[in-house]
């Protein structure tokens, strides 16, 4: 709790940790949700402006990767409003993704065709699924924090957990990793 | 099994991927002052200025059924 402490005093060392420490997760969660990276460069700085403004007001005992990907999940959601609003407004058109055989931010960072694989797979899990399995099974945070970010119940995060790991494994097909099969 | 799921969705090997450092910078300068500002007031001006227009529309229109009523 250091860092939400020295955060608490307005110290700009404290920030700088903190946003060393945390960017990189933060922006993988918004670029595999997203879909899109200029979004997601947009959508990091808005979750490290609220903190740098929420600062002083942190809870002492507040965690802070479940209060960034809080934020960071919020502001996902309004701009995924926002992409309906405009198809809509545009004649229902489908949101902007990468089109025909062009290669997506992630895809295009793959180094190997399990990778690839693996980013085409993840992207094309249900997004409700996709987030439970980045926060606890990428990001390692508790089913339990998961719900809180959310809002939802600590078994329905349990269930997409499980539902994304199936829909995973008959994506992944033969790039299904050796453990998954002998598991 | 919700430990074994995030275990077994742990052991993929994902792309690594980072924001470039320019823009980085770019987004910690911008924040930096902010730290410990709070949000900034001027967001209070726009439904304070629709409040005032929106009252002002509907006194006028009070005024006008009042000497309609006369």
């Amino acid at each position: 709790m250091d860092d939400v402490d020295a955060l608490r005093r307005g110290e700009t060392a404290a920030f700088d940790a903190v946003f060393a420490a945390y960017r990189r997760r933060v922006f993988g969660y918004l670029v595999r949700m997203t879909r899109r990276r200029d979004v997601a460069e947009d959508l990091l700085q808005e979750v490290f402006l609220r903190l740098a403004q929420h600062a002083r007001r942190l809870a002492p005992d507040t965690r802070l990767d479940a209060w960034l990907f809080t934020v960071a999940h919020r502001l996902v959601l309004s701009w995924i409003r926002a992409q309906g609003v405009r198809a809509q407004l545009a004649g229902d058109l489908p949101a902007r993704e990468p089109a025909g055989s062009e290669r997506s931010p992630l895809e295009a960072l793959a180094d190997s065709e399990a990778q690839l694989a693996l980013e085409r797979a993840f992207a094309a899990l249900p997004a409700s699924y996709r987030e439970v399995a980045l926060l606890v099974g990428i990001e390692g945070l508790q089913p339990t924090e998961v719900a809180g970010i959310l809002g939802i119940r600590a078994d329905a995060v349990r269930q997409r957990l499980a539902r994304a790991r199936a829909q995973l494994a008959e994506l992944l097909g033969e790039h299904v990793p050796h453990s998954w099969r002998t598991g | 099994m919700s430990d074994d799921d995030s275990k077994r969705i742990a052991e993929l090997d994902f792309a690594r991927i980072d924001v470039d450092a320019e823009r980085a910078e770019r987004i910690a300068q911008r924040a930096r002052l902010d730290l410990g500002r709070g949000p900034s007031p001027w967001r209070f001006g726009e439904p304070v200025l629709v409040a005032i227009l929106v009252a002002g529309v509907l006194g006028w229109a009070i005024v006008k059924v009042v000497e309609l009523l006369r």
